[in-house]
């Protein structure tokens, strides 16, 4: 990687009084994507707490067939991934180019290492039959049990593509980021990015105990 | 351009409030799975929720920076919070108040029951 290289100079766009006009803004900005992504997720936790309220005991059984090991394991890699995002950032903030692309490389095999894990978990239930609704083959002891992995699936699945989409926007940073475009005067991109991953860390952060560990 | 000085805008975070907030992290984390072992009964939904939130409060003000940023960034988010209220509240008030609790009593209503497994066989059986 060429370190040395001088960085580029960001050219702040006219509309802008300044940089840091344009930093808040852009900022503001991604707050309000995440207040609508919020309600995003938000309409399947009301589904959630509504199928919750009128099946508890299609809960009680699925959390048996959940493995929460894998969920913790999962929880603890996006943590991480979250703190490798922040740092990365922080290194932009200081000028220190290679050390922003090594966190964002670590967050990014993060991000490919929670959707392995995904992968084996969606793996075992599509083996055993724990398909949503109609797709449903198992042997429930519970009437209502596809119900559940009608809305396990969902969730995490929409999480999961979330995760993909993450994953292209760190490798869209590591380009922009070896061509020397963020410095500690313009680290835009980067914060946009960061808000954006840690919101996914966010929905993780309710999936996990809502699904493996309250039954 | 601007006759402001903007080289020194940004506030650069610590590093050990980084350090210190993922610590924390994997502590909760840790603590909600530990938890999650014995039953409290009617508990252990509120329990659950209580980590969970002081884990998405970490993450908001720390790892996001929001409680760095502008007010108006934050009234921004919070109004989010306000809405998905209003979103549950209105939800559970429609439950709560209709006559039949339990959609399968709900036949009589001529309302459909939830969708059923069409693949012969998947009846339970135990």
């Amino acid at each position: 990687m060429k370190i040395t290289e001088p960085h580029k100079e960001h050219i702040v766009a006219h509309h802008f009084a300044n940089s840091k006009h344009e930093f808040d803004s852009a900022r503001l900005g991604m707050w309000i994507f995440l207040v609508t992504e919020v309600l995003f997720f938000g309409a399947l936790f009301v589904a959630y707490a509504f199928l919750r309220w009128s099946y508890p005991e299609i809960f009680v059984e699925a959390h048996h067939i959940l493995s929460w090991k894998m969920g913790a394991l999962n929880t603890a890699i996006l943590i991480f991934s979250s703190f490798t995002m922040v740092m990365a950032i922080r290194s932009a903030q200081l000028n220190q180019r290679l050390k922003t692309s090594l966190y964002l490389i670590t967050t990014m095999i993060c991000a490919f290492g929670f959707l392995v894990v995904k992968f084996f978990e969606y793996s075992a239930k599509i083996h055993h039959g724990y398909l949503p609704a109609k797709y449903f083959v198992a042997h429930g002891a519970s009437e209502y049990l596809h119900l559940f992995f009608g809305l396990y699936f969902t969730m995490t699945g929409l999480h999961g593509i979330h995760v993909l989409v993450g994953i292209g926007l760190i490798i869209w940073l590591l380009l922009r980021n070896r061509k020397g475009h963020f410095y500690s005067n313009y680290y835009t991109p980067l914060e946009m990015v960061g808000l954006y991953w840690h919101f996914v860390d966010l929905v993780w952060i309710f999936l996990f105990p809502l699904f493996y560990l309250v039954g | 351009m601007s006759n402001h000085d903007h080289s020194d805008h940004h506030f650069i975070v610590p590093a050990r409030y980084y350090v210190a907030t993922l610590l924390s992290l994997l502590v909760l984390t840790i603590i909600t799975v530990v938890v999650a072992q014995y039953n409290f009964g009617g508990w252990n939904l509120p329990i659950a929720l209580l980590v969970a939130v002081i884990k998405a409060g970490l993450v908001i003000n720390i790892f996001m920076g929001l409680r760095w940023n502008r007010t108006f960034d934050r009234i921004a988010f919070l109004g989010s919070l306000v809405f998905l209220f209003i979103f549950f509240l209105f939800s559970f008030s429609d439950e709560l108040l209709r006559p039949y609790r339990n959609p399968i009593e709900a036949v009589h209503h001529d309302i459909k029951s939830p969708v059923k497994p069409l693949v012969k066989g998947a009846e339970h059986h135990e």
